[in-house]
């Protein structure tokens, strides 16, 4: 049986006497990848700030791998757990790529030898290793995701935090990050949540919290959660063409399922 | 306002009047040659990196002179109200660091607005309110925008660019979009809604119409299976 990674209890987190984070109560287990879907400005960047300490929350218990977020714990807390925020040129504290993978590992008293494997290791798996040799400023967006992503995995947490990094990446880009982020998971055996306001970052995803408005509207399967298509859309959410285009046909009794490919969907309706 | 933009490869001279202009482009070179002798801002949602304490500073900090009829215009369109100046940056959700990001741009004088993938990550509401920020904004300047998302391409573009191998490859309008054996032809990417159409006439003698809305297309689908 999973043990229980992350477990959010009654959580609310307020702005100006106005509830960002809704009275919230949801558990992950350990080992998956998980998202949350909610639109823009609706509660995303507030609930992984709170999940990761960075902010207070007014009401609630968080606790990851059994360790509750307390003053008295916040040391033992923060080391189970990473945080990339999708402000990604703000999180460098170094000015090359290896400093910037020592710099935790350092102040946490690793050897230099731990310190040399952890970074090996992280680097493969997040395909940053050709790049450990170069200034920050010389990376692309992407690269400095990355860097951003292997920094965040050295020291081994147990569960990774992620703030909407898809949304200024290209559709190759994206491709290449959620293969990544499926290697960390297993081959480091690391916990993803990422939060993201786009449906198409969700697809094969087991379990999606939808977030709307600070309070949570279901946690399901992508699949499921697609079939809501028109809440969705009142949401505010974009529905992605083939998507919508399905939904409208089935909608129609024209095609009974989801269709991904443009070919198999013409196919299915003129035989 | 009327800008004519030089096209190096191409030999000739495209008339930009209150239109939007769409580059599908991931080349920075070819984008930098086609704005080269105009002011212009670049509105990248990449580009967050603020200097100042408050909104208002950060917008000054932009341009002495900010154009504040253009900002008054913008900030309605995003339905921001003026105590949005007051508030410190530090405070601002990552979709209000976008509004100031196209704030601080628009204030600044200039011939040309570049969007440059301006409605990615962005969720319907978003993007629609953006869209209006566009539309307000190419009455008084020549907008750009630059993306390789053909569908969000195809549904905004007027007068339409596209390159490939570093060159523009054609300057038409947005029936480019429609037109797919030449986009084949020439291995360009071609819009979902367009490429249904085509594969349906073509393979399955379907009379469809092409369509940038997917719910015209529903009804024209329903008509003929």
């Amino acid at each position: 049986m999973k043990e229980t990674i992350l477990n959010v209890e009654n959580l609310s987190v307020s702005y100006d006497n106005h509830n960002i984070i809704d009275d919230i109560s949801f558990n992950l287990d350990e080992k998956g990848i998980y998202a949350v879907l909610c639109p823009n400005n609706c509660g995303k960047t507030t609930l992984i700030k709170a999940i990761s300490g960075i902010i207070r929350s007014n009401r609630g218990k968080i606790s990851v791998n059994n360790i509750i977020l307390s003053k008295e714990n916040l040391n033992k807390y923060i080391l189970e757990i990473s945080t990339v925020l999708e402000d990604i040129e703000e999180q460098f504290i170094t000015e090359n790529v290896k400093d910037e993978l020592m710099f935790p590992l350092i102040n946490l008293g690793y050897s230099k030898d731990k310190i040399s494997k952890a970074i090996k290791e992280v680097s493969k798996v997040v395909k940053v290793t050709s790049l450990l040799d170069k200034p920050i400023d010389d990376l692309t967006y992407f690269e400095k995701v990355k860097v951003i992503l292997a920094a965040s995995l050295v020291h081994k947490p147990k569960l990774l935090l992620i703030d909407d990094i898809f949304r200024s990446l290209d559709e190759d880009e994206k491709e290449e990050l959620h293969k990544i982020l499926k290697k960390i998971n297993e081959e480091l055996e690391v916990t993803i949540l990422y939060t993201t306001s786009d449906i198409s970052d969700i697809i094969n995803l087991d379990q999606v919290i939808l977030l709307y408005e600070g309070k949570i509207e279901c946690q399901d399967s992508y699949q499921n959660i697609i079939m809501r298509d028109n809440e969705l859309s009142k949401m505010g959410f974009k529905v992605p063409l083939m998507i919508d285009l399905s939904r409208k046909l089935q909608f129609y009794n024209l095609v009974d399922k989801i269709y991904y490919d443009e070919d198999e969907v013409i196919d299915k309706l003129w035989k | 306002m009327e800008i004519v933009f030089k096209i190096k490869n191409k030999d000739k001279k495209i008339n930009i009047d209150n239109e939007i202009l769409t580059l599908q482009s991931n080349n920075k070179s070819i984008l930098e040659n086609l704005i080269k002798d105009y002011d212009c801002s670049i509105i990248d949602n990449k580009d967050n990196y603020f200097v100042s304490k408050t909104v208002l500073e950060e917008i000054n900090s932009y341009t002495k002179y900010p154009e504040l009829s253009v900002v008054a215009k913008v900030m309605e369109a995003l339905e921001l109200k003026s105590d949005f100046f007051d508030r410190e940056v530090k405070t601002l959700s990552v979709t209000e660091k976008n509004y100031l990001n196209i704030l601080r741009n628009v204030a600044k004088i200039s011939d040309i607005i570049v969007f440059k993938d301006f409605l990615k990550g962005l969720d319907n509401k978003e993007a629609k309110k953006i869209i209006k920020v566009v539309n307000r904004l190419k009455k008084d300047f020549v907008i750009i925008i630059c993306s390789t998302d053909v569908n969000v391409l195809y549904e905004l573009g007027e007068k339409s660019l596209i390159a490939s191998d570093s060159m523009i490859k054609f300057d038409t309008t947005d029936e480019i979009y429609s037109d797919v054996p030449t986009l084949i032809k020439y291995k360009l990417e071609v819009p979902t809604l367009s490429y249904i159409t085509y594969k349906a006439k073509k393979e399955k003698n379907v009379k469809l119409f092409y369509s940038k809305d997917v719910r015209d297309i529903i009804k024209d689908i329903y008509k003929h299976v």
